[in-house]
Protein backbone atom coordinates (compact mmCIF):
# COMPACT_ATOMS: atom_id res chain seq x y z
CA UNK A 1 0.00 0.00 0.00
CA UNK A 2 2.30 3.08 -1.35
CA UNK A 3 -0.32 5.77 0.10
CA UNK A 4 0.05 3.74 3.92
CA UNK A 5 1.50 7.47 5.13
CA UNK A 6 -0.44 9.54 3.45
CA UNK A 7 -3.68 8.01 4.55
CA UNK A 8 -2.19 7.58 8.31
CA UNK A 9 -1.87 11.33 8.13
CA UNK A 10 -5.00 12.05 7.17
CA UNK A 11 -6.77 10.14 9.93
CA UNK A 12 -3.72 11.10 12.23
CA UNK A 13 -4.86 14.69 11.48
CA UNK A 14 -8.19 14.12 11.92
CA UNK A 15 -7.78 12.46 15.28
CA UNK A 16 -6.01 15.37 17.09
CA UNK A 17 -8.11 18.23 15.66
CA UNK A 18 -9.99 18.13 18.44
CA UNK A 19 -7.51 17.41 21.37
CA UNK A 20 -5.40 20.45 19.70
CA UNK A 21 -8.29 22.54 21.63
CA UNK A 22 -8.56 20.55 24.89
CA UNK A 23 -4.68 21.47 25.18
CA UNK A 24 -4.80 24.51 25.03
CA UNK A 25 -7.87 25.56 27.62
CA UNK A 26 -6.39 23.00 29.74
CA UNK A 27 -2.89 25.67 29.98
CA UNK A 28 -5.09 28.32 30.17
CA UNK A 29 -6.25 28.15 33.67
CA UNK A 30 -3.21 30.67 34.61
CA UNK A 31 -3.08 33.32 32.42
CA UNK A 32 0.23 32.96 29.93
CA UNK A 33 1.11 34.75 26.37
CA UNK A 34 1.50 32.72 23.33
CA UNK A 35 5.22 31.74 23.03
CA UNK A 36 5.27 30.06 26.95
CA UNK A 37 2.45 28.19 25.63
CA UNK A 38 3.68 26.56 22.76
CA UNK A 39 6.92 25.90 24.68
CA UNK A 40 4.85 24.50 27.83
CA UNK A 41 3.35 22.04 25.72
CA UNK A 42 5.62 21.54 23.77
CA UNK A 43 7.47 20.11 27.02
CA UNK A 44 4.10 17.98 27.48
CA UNK A 45 5.70 16.26 24.14
CA UNK A 46 3.14 17.52 22.26
CA UNK A 47 3.51 19.34 19.33
CA UNK A 48 1.68 22.56 18.21
CA UNK A 49 2.62 24.61 15.49
CA UNK A 50 2.85 28.51 15.99
CA UNK A 51 0.96 28.99 12.86
CA UNK A 52 -2.20 26.95 14.53
CA UNK A 53 -2.10 28.20 18.11
CA UNK A 54 -1.72 32.02 17.46
CA UNK A 55 -5.45 31.70 15.12
CA UNK A 56 -6.19 29.59 17.34
CA UNK A 57 -6.26 32.29 20.36
CA UNK A 58 -7.68 34.94 18.22
CA UNK A 59 -10.68 32.37 17.54
CA UNK A 60 -11.03 31.21 20.42
CA UNK A 61 -11.11 35.09 22.63
CA UNK A 62 -13.42 35.69 19.47
CA UNK A 63 -15.59 32.78 20.95
CA UNK A 64 -15.40 34.71 24.39
CA UNK A 65 -13.89 31.45 25.78
CA UNK A 66 -10.71 33.95 26.55
CA UNK A 67 -10.28 36.51 27.90
CA UNK A 68 -6.79 38.31 27.14
CA UNK A 69 -5.10 41.04 29.36
CA UNK A 70 -1.59 43.02 27.98
CA UNK A 71 0.76 42.92 31.25
CA UNK A 72 2.94 45.71 30.76
CA UNK A 73 5.17 45.38 33.60
CA UNK A 74 8.14 43.65 32.15
CA UNK A 75 10.36 44.76 30.22
CA UNK A 76 8.27 44.33 27.15
CA UNK A 77 4.71 44.05 27.32
CA UNK A 78 2.85 40.71 26.20
CA UNK A 79 -0.40 39.65 25.61
CA UNK A 80 -1.93 37.38 28.44
CA UNK A 81 -4.48 34.93 27.78
CA UNK A 82 -6.78 33.14 30.30
CA UNK A 83 -9.90 31.38 30.57
CA UNK A 84 -13.29 33.79 30.94
CA UNK A 85 -15.99 31.92 33.12
CA UNK A 86 -17.84 30.69 30.31
CA UNK A 87 -14.58 29.17 29.12
CA UNK A 88 -14.17 27.76 32.69
CA UNK A 89 -17.22 26.04 32.28
CA UNK A 90 -16.74 25.14 28.25
CA UNK A 91 -13.65 23.33 29.92
CA UNK A 92 -14.88 21.52 33.00
CA UNK A 93 -17.63 20.04 30.27
CA UNK A 94 -14.98 19.08 27.78
CA UNK A 95 -12.81 17.27 30.44
CA UNK A 96 -15.57 15.29 31.50
CA UNK A 97 -16.39 14.61 28.53
CA UNK A 98 -13.04 13.72 27.47
CA UNK A 99 -12.63 11.19 30.73
CA UNK A 100 -15.78 9.44 29.62
CA UNK A 101 -14.75 8.82 25.70
CA UNK A 102 -10.78 7.43 26.90
CA UNK A 103 -13.26 5.21 29.22
CA UNK A 104 -14.87 3.97 26.25
CA UNK A 105 -12.05 4.13 24.07
CA UNK A 106 -9.71 2.22 26.55
CA UNK A 107 -12.50 -0.39 26.84
CA UNK A 108 -13.33 -0.87 23.05
CA UNK A 109 -9.61 -0.78 22.07
CA UNK A 110 -8.21 -3.11 24.61
CA UNK A 111 -10.84 -6.15 23.56
CA UNK B 1 11.28 45.53 9.88
CA UNK B 2 10.35 45.29 6.38
CA UNK B 3 10.35 41.76 5.94
CA UNK B 4 7.37 41.40 9.04
CA UNK B 5 5.17 43.94 6.86
CA UNK B 6 6.25 41.98 3.54
CA UNK B 7 4.70 38.57 5.46
CA UNK B 8 1.80 40.05 7.15
CA UNK B 9 0.86 41.69 4.01
CA UNK B 10 0.87 38.09 2.14
CA UNK B 11 -1.09 36.85 5.17
CA UNK B 12 -3.84 39.36 5.02
CA UNK B 13 -4.26 40.39 1.81
CA UNK B 14 -5.86 37.07 1.18
CA UNK B 15 -8.91 37.75 4.08
CA UNK B 16 -12.11 40.24 4.00
CA UNK B 17 -11.28 43.60 3.64
CA UNK B 18 -13.27 43.87 7.03
CA UNK B 19 -11.11 41.50 8.64
CA UNK B 20 -7.54 42.66 7.32
CA UNK B 21 -6.68 45.04 10.69
CA UNK B 22 -7.83 43.53 13.29
CA UNK B 23 -5.96 39.82 12.22
CA UNK B 24 -2.59 41.73 10.79
CA UNK B 25 -2.59 43.56 14.31
CA UNK B 26 -3.23 39.77 16.27
CA UNK B 27 -0.35 38.75 13.73
CA UNK B 28 1.90 41.48 14.39
CA UNK B 29 1.42 40.81 18.24
CA UNK B 30 1.96 37.10 17.80
CA UNK B 31 5.11 37.72 15.48
CA UNK B 32 5.94 40.14 18.45
CA UNK B 33 5.91 37.34 20.73
CA UNK B 34 7.58 34.91 19.56
CA UNK B 35 10.51 37.11 18.66
CA UNK B 36 13.47 37.34 21.77
CA UNK B 37 14.52 39.97 23.60
CA UNK B 38 17.24 42.14 21.46
CA UNK B 39 16.30 39.99 18.51
CA UNK B 40 18.28 40.16 15.21
CA UNK B 41 17.29 40.00 11.51
CA UNK B 42 18.28 36.45 11.95
CA UNK B 43 15.39 35.73 14.29
CA UNK B 44 12.83 37.52 12.61
CA UNK B 45 13.64 35.22 9.56
CA UNK B 46 13.55 32.42 12.09
CA UNK B 47 10.31 33.22 13.35
CA UNK B 48 8.37 34.18 10.12
CA UNK B 49 9.69 30.52 8.66
CA UNK B 50 8.22 28.84 11.88
CA UNK B 51 5.08 30.51 11.74
CA UNK B 52 4.67 29.41 7.77
CA UNK B 53 3.09 29.41 4.56
CA UNK B 54 1.80 32.51 4.81
CA UNK B 55 -1.55 31.07 2.58
CA UNK B 56 -2.39 28.54 4.71
CA UNK B 57 -1.91 30.63 8.32
CA UNK B 58 -4.25 32.87 6.29
CA UNK B 59 -6.74 29.82 5.72
CA UNK B 60 -6.63 29.42 9.33
CA UNK B 61 -7.40 33.22 10.26
CA UNK B 62 -10.41 33.14 8.11
CA UNK B 63 -14.08 32.83 9.43
CA UNK B 64 -15.83 33.06 6.33
CA UNK B 65 -16.65 29.78 4.73
CA UNK B 66 -14.50 28.60 2.13
CA UNK B 67 -16.21 27.14 -0.68
CA UNK B 68 -18.69 28.65 -3.20
CA UNK B 69 -21.06 26.00 -3.23
CA UNK B 70 -20.63 23.36 -0.27
CA UNK B 71 -20.87 19.59 -0.42
CA UNK B 72 -24.67 19.42 0.22
CA UNK B 73 -25.13 21.33 -2.75
CA UNK B 74 -22.35 19.98 -5.18
CA UNK B 75 -24.10 17.39 -6.63
CA UNK B 76 -27.03 19.10 -7.76
CA UNK B 77 -25.18 21.83 -9.10
CA UNK B 78 -23.54 19.64 -10.94
CA UNK B 79 -26.43 17.90 -12.29
CA UNK B 80 -28.39 20.85 -12.67
CA UNK B 81 -25.59 22.68 -14.64
CA UNK B 82 -24.60 19.46 -17.14
CA UNK B 83 -28.47 19.23 -18.06
CA UNK B 84 -28.35 23.08 -18.77
CA UNK B 85 -25.55 22.39 -21.22
CA UNK B 86 -26.69 20.54 -23.02
CA UNK B 87 -30.21 21.75 -23.82
CA UNK B 88 -27.28 24.59 -24.88
CA UNK B 89 -25.42 22.84 -27.28
CA UNK B 90 -28.81 20.91 -28.50
CA UNK B 91 -30.97 23.82 -29.44
CA UNK B 92 -27.44 25.97 -31.01
CA UNK B 93 -28.14 24.52 -34.55
CA UNK B 94 -31.76 25.60 -34.73
CA UNK B 95 -31.62 28.48 -33.15
CA UNK B 96 -28.60 29.81 -35.14
CA UNK B 97 -30.88 28.84 -38.49
CA UNK B 98 -33.94 30.74 -37.13
CA UNK B 99 -30.93 33.72 -36.33
CA UNK B 100 -29.77 33.19 -40.31
CA UNK B 101 -33.43 33.03 -41.49
CA UNK B 102 -33.99 36.32 -40.41
CA UNK B 103 -30.38 37.82 -41.02
CA UNK B 104 -29.19 39.45 -44.65
CA UNK B 105 -28.79 37.07 -47.29
CA UNK B 106 -25.64 35.90 -48.14
CA UNK B 107 -24.27 36.03 -51.81
CA UNK B 108 -23.09 32.34 -52.20
CA UNK B 109 -23.93 28.78 -50.87
CA UNK B 110 -20.19 28.32 -49.73
CA UNK B 111 -20.42 31.22 -47.47
CA UNK B 112 -23.65 30.31 -45.73
CA UNK B 113 -22.74 27.05 -44.72
CA UNK B 114 -19.21 28.70 -43.29
CA UNK B 115 -21.42 31.46 -41.44
CA UNK B 116 -23.93 28.87 -40.03
CA UNK B 117 -21.25 26.55 -38.54
CA UNK B 118 -19.66 29.68 -36.87
CA UNK B 119 -22.71 31.03 -35.42
CA UNK B 120 -23.09 27.97 -34.08
CA UNK B 121 -19.87 27.54 -32.22
CA UNK B 122 -20.51 31.45 -31.58
CA UNK B 123 -23.63 30.58 -29.86
CA UNK B 124 -23.10 27.65 -27.77
CA UNK B 125 -19.32 29.83 -26.77
CA UNK B 126 -21.42 32.30 -25.50
CA UNK B 127 -24.56 30.68 -23.78
CA UNK B 128 -22.71 28.16 -22.37
CA UNK B 129 -20.85 30.84 -20.32
CA UNK B 130 -24.13 32.88 -19.65
CA UNK B 131 -25.41 29.21 -18.45
CA UNK B 132 -22.57 28.29 -16.30
CA UNK B 133 -22.55 31.79 -14.74
CA UNK B 134 -26.49 32.05 -14.31
CA UNK B 135 -26.66 28.34 -12.57
CA UNK B 136 -23.72 29.15 -10.43
CA UNK B 137 -24.68 32.26 -9.21
CA UNK B 138 -28.50 30.56 -8.45
CA UNK B 139 -26.49 27.85 -6.31
CA UNK B 140 -23.71 30.23 -4.63
CA UNK B 141 -26.94 32.01 -3.25
CA UNK B 142 -28.77 28.80 -2.30
CA UNK B 143 -25.67 27.60 -0.25
CA UNK B 144 -25.47 31.62 1.38
CA UNK B 145 -29.16 31.33 2.36
CA UNK B 146 -28.65 27.55 3.48
CA UNK B 147 -32.18 27.08 4.02
CA UNK B 148 -33.37 23.31 4.88
CA UNK B 149 -35.75 23.20 1.83
CA UNK B 150 -33.04 23.16 -0.38
CA UNK B 151 -32.18 19.60 0.63
CA UNK B 152 -33.80 16.67 0.24
CA UNK B 153 -36.93 15.94 1.02
CA UNK B 154 -37.33 19.60 0.31
CA UNK B 155 -40.16 20.14 2.91
CA UNK B 156 -38.42 22.32 5.21
CA UNK B 157 -38.31 19.51 8.21
CA UNK B 158 -36.81 16.53 9.36
CA UNK B 159 -36.92 13.66 7.18
CA UNK B 160 -39.10 11.04 8.33
CA UNK B 161 -39.56 7.48 6.62
CA UNK B 162 -42.47 8.12 4.51
CA UNK B 163 -40.42 10.95 2.88
CA UNK B 164 -38.91 7.60 1.11
CA UNK B 165 -40.25 7.13 -2.49
CA UNK B 166 -43.09 4.36 -2.32
CA UNK B 167 -40.69 2.78 -5.46
CA UNK B 168 -37.08 2.26 -6.28
CA UNK B 169 -37.12 3.45 -10.04
CA UNK B 170 -37.04 0.24 -12.11
CA UNK B 171 -37.25 -0.39 -15.80
CA UNK B 172 -41.24 -0.24 -15.34
CA UNK B 173 -41.54 3.23 -13.86
CA UNK B 174 -38.67 4.96 -14.81
CA UNK B 175 -38.13 8.37 -16.63
CA UNK B 176 -35.22 8.57 -18.81
CA UNK B 177 -33.00 11.64 -18.78
CA UNK B 178 -33.38 12.11 -22.39
CA UNK B 179 -36.80 12.46 -23.42
CA UNK B 180 -37.62 15.41 -20.80
CA UNK B 181 -34.33 17.16 -22.55
CA UNK B 182 -35.53 16.22 -26.17
CA UNK B 183 -38.88 18.06 -24.69
CA UNK B 184 -37.23 20.89 -23.26
CA UNK B 185 -35.11 21.58 -26.26
CA UNK B 186 -38.64 21.32 -28.35
CA UNK B 187 -40.09 23.70 -25.93
CA UNK B 188 -37.81 26.33 -26.04
CA UNK B 189 -37.16 26.34 -29.79
CA UNK B 190 -41.81 26.72 -29.94
CA UNK B 191 -41.25 29.60 -27.63
CA UNK B 192 -38.73 31.74 -29.43
CA UNK B 193 -40.61 30.59 -32.90
CA UNK B 194 -43.78 31.89 -31.55
CA UNK B 195 -42.67 34.41 -29.53
CA UNK B 196 -40.29 35.99 -31.91
CA UNK B 197 -40.33 34.63 -35.30
CA UNK B 198 -43.97 33.89 -36.49
CA UNK B 199 -43.48 35.80 -39.52
CA UNK B 200 -40.83 32.90 -40.61
CA UNK B 201 -43.40 29.96 -39.86
CA UNK B 202 -44.84 29.53 -43.39
CA UNK B 203 -44.87 29.06 -46.92
CA UNK B 204 -41.35 29.49 -49.02
CA UNK B 205 -41.58 30.39 -52.19
CA UNK B 206 -38.03 30.81 -54.70
CA UNK B 207 -37.68 34.64 -55.70
CA UNK B 208 -35.06 35.69 -58.14
CA UNK B 209 -33.73 37.43 -55.19
CA UNK B 210 -34.05 35.29 -52.34
CA UNK B 211 -36.97 33.93 -50.72
CA UNK B 212 -40.56 34.96 -50.28
CA UNK B 213 -42.50 34.01 -46.89
CA UNK B 214 -45.99 33.96 -47.28
CA UNK B 215 -46.64 33.61 -43.51
CA UNK B 216 -49.34 30.58 -42.61
CA UNK B 217 -50.93 32.71 -39.52
CA UNK B 218 -52.60 35.48 -39.09
CA UNK B 219 -50.12 37.67 -37.21
CA UNK B 220 -52.40 39.76 -35.34
CA UNK B 221 -55.10 36.80 -34.17
CA UNK B 222 -51.79 34.94 -33.44
CA UNK B 223 -50.15 37.83 -30.85
CA UNK B 224 -53.71 37.35 -29.08
CA UNK B 225 -52.79 33.65 -28.38
CA UNK B 226 -49.69 34.33 -27.48
CA UNK B 227 -49.78 34.85 -23.80
CA UNK B 228 -51.86 31.58 -23.43
CA UNK B 229 -49.23 29.55 -25.67
CA UNK B 230 -46.32 30.83 -23.95
CA UNK B 231 -48.35 29.63 -20.23
CA UNK B 232 -48.92 26.23 -22.19
CA UNK B 233 -44.99 26.25 -22.97
CA UNK B 234 -44.15 27.35 -19.62
CA UNK B 235 -46.27 24.30 -17.51
CA UNK B 236 -44.90 21.81 -20.01
CA UNK B 237 -41.22 23.39 -19.17
CA UNK B 238 -42.24 22.65 -15.00
CA UNK B 239 -42.95 19.56 -16.04
CA UNK B 240 -40.53 18.10 -17.95
CA UNK B 241 -38.33 19.73 -14.78
CA UNK B 242 -39.73 17.67 -12.51
CA UNK B 243 -39.27 14.70 -14.42
CA UNK B 244 -35.53 15.21 -14.27
CA UNK B 245 -36.08 15.84 -10.63
CA UNK B 246 -38.02 12.93 -9.50
CA UNK B 247 -36.51 10.61 -12.47
CA UNK B 248 -40.07 8.44 -12.28
CA UNK B 249 -43.15 8.48 -12.09
CA UNK B 250 -45.33 9.02 -9.07
CA UNK B 251 -49.11 9.95 -8.37
CA UNK B 252 -48.43 13.92 -8.08
CA UNK B 253 -46.34 14.14 -11.19
CA UNK B 254 -48.76 11.73 -13.34
CA UNK B 255 -51.61 13.85 -12.21
CA UNK B 256 -49.71 17.23 -12.63
CA UNK B 257 -49.04 15.59 -15.92
CA UNK B 258 -52.02 14.94 -16.74
CA UNK B 259 -53.82 18.62 -15.61
CA UNK B 260 -50.53 20.33 -18.30
CA UNK B 261 -51.57 17.95 -21.03
CA UNK B 262 -55.52 18.85 -20.86
CA UNK B 263 -54.62 22.10 -20.34
CA UNK B 264 -51.86 22.26 -23.18
CA UNK B 265 -54.29 20.40 -25.53
CA UNK B 266 -57.37 22.80 -24.69
CA UNK B 267 -55.21 26.11 -25.65
CA UNK B 268 -54.14 23.88 -28.79
CA UNK B 269 -57.91 23.34 -30.17
CA UNK B 270 -58.94 26.63 -29.37
CA UNK B 271 -56.00 28.12 -31.11
CA UNK B 272 -56.14 25.45 -34.59
CA UNK B 273 -60.40 25.77 -34.29
CA UNK B 274 -60.39 29.18 -34.58
CA UNK B 275 -60.37 29.90 -38.53
CA UNK B 276 -59.59 33.83 -38.32
CA UNK B 277 -56.06 32.43 -37.03
CA UNK B 278 -55.22 31.11 -40.42
CA UNK B 279 -53.70 33.60 -42.91
CA UNK B 280 -56.42 33.73 -46.20
CA UNK B 281 -53.04 34.64 -48.75
CA UNK B 282 -51.43 31.28 -47.11
CA UNK B 283 -54.50 29.40 -49.17
CA UNK B 284 -55.03 31.32 -51.78
CA UNK B 285 -51.23 30.71 -52.69
CA UNK B 286 -51.68 27.17 -52.05
CA UNK B 287 -54.68 27.42 -54.37
CA UNK B 288 -52.90 29.12 -57.12
CA UNK B 289 -49.85 27.01 -57.11
CA UNK B 290 -52.54 23.83 -57.38
CA UNK B 291 -54.76 25.76 -59.61
CA UNK B 292 -57.71 24.56 -57.98
CA UNK B 293 -60.44 26.94 -56.42
CA UNK B 294 -59.50 28.27 -52.77
CA UNK B 295 -62.48 26.92 -51.19
CA UNK B 296 -61.54 23.44 -51.69
CA UNK B 297 -58.19 24.29 -49.92
CA UNK B 298 -59.83 25.65 -47.16
CA UNK B 299 -62.32 22.65 -46.70
CA UNK B 300 -59.68 20.30 -47.14
CA UNK B 301 -57.19 22.62 -44.65
CA UNK B 302 -60.29 22.85 -41.95
CA UNK B 303 -60.04 18.46 -42.38
CA UNK B 304 -56.45 18.37 -41.55
CA UNK B 305 -57.00 20.62 -38.59
CA UNK B 306 -59.52 18.13 -37.37
CA UNK B 307 -57.28 15.48 -37.97
CA UNK B 308 -54.33 17.29 -36.24
CA UNK B 309 -56.17 17.50 -33.28
CA UNK B 310 -57.70 14.51 -32.75
CA UNK B 311 -53.99 13.10 -32.96
CA UNK B 312 -53.28 15.62 -30.13
CA UNK B 313 -55.96 14.40 -28.28
CA UNK B 314 -55.61 10.92 -28.35
CA UNK B 315 -51.97 11.00 -28.07
CA UNK B 316 -51.13 14.08 -26.43
CA UNK B 317 -54.03 14.26 -23.55
CA UNK B 318 -55.52 10.27 -23.04
CA UNK B 319 -52.29 7.93 -23.89
CA UNK B 320 -49.77 10.23 -22.43
CA UNK B 321 -52.03 11.13 -18.94
CA UNK B 322 -53.08 7.00 -19.00
CA UNK B 323 -49.34 5.46 -19.24
CA UNK B 324 -48.23 8.22 -16.76
CA UNK B 325 -50.22 7.24 -14.26
CA UNK B 326 -50.27 3.47 -14.99
CA UNK B 327 -46.47 3.48 -14.93
CA UNK B 328 -46.90 5.69 -11.46
CA UNK B 329 -49.10 2.71 -10.02
CA UNK B 330 -46.08 -0.01 -10.09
Amino acid sequence: MPEMDELFSIFDTELKRGTLTLIVLSQLQQPQYGYSLIQNIAEKKVEIEAGTLYPMLRRLEKQGVLVSDWDTTESRPRKYYQLSPDGQELFRRLKENWARLSRNMKEILGE
Amino acid sequence: MKIIDRYVYTVTKRLLEKDRREVEENLRESIDDMLPDNYTEADVEETLVTLGNPALLAEKYRDTPHSLIGPALYNNYLSVLKIVLIVVVCSAPLMTFLSLLTAEPVENGLNLVVTFFVQILAFIFEAAFQAFAWVTVLFAVMDRVNSPYFRWPYTGKEWTLSDLDDTVPSKKNEIGKSDPIVSIIFTLLFITVFGFFPQLIGGYMKLENGWNIIPLFNLDALRQYLPLLLVSAGLSLMVDILKLIYQKWNRTLAIINAAVNVFSIGVLIAFLLNRSIFNDQFHIRIAQLLETDPAVIVKTWQWGVWGIVAVAILFGMIVDSISGFRKAAR
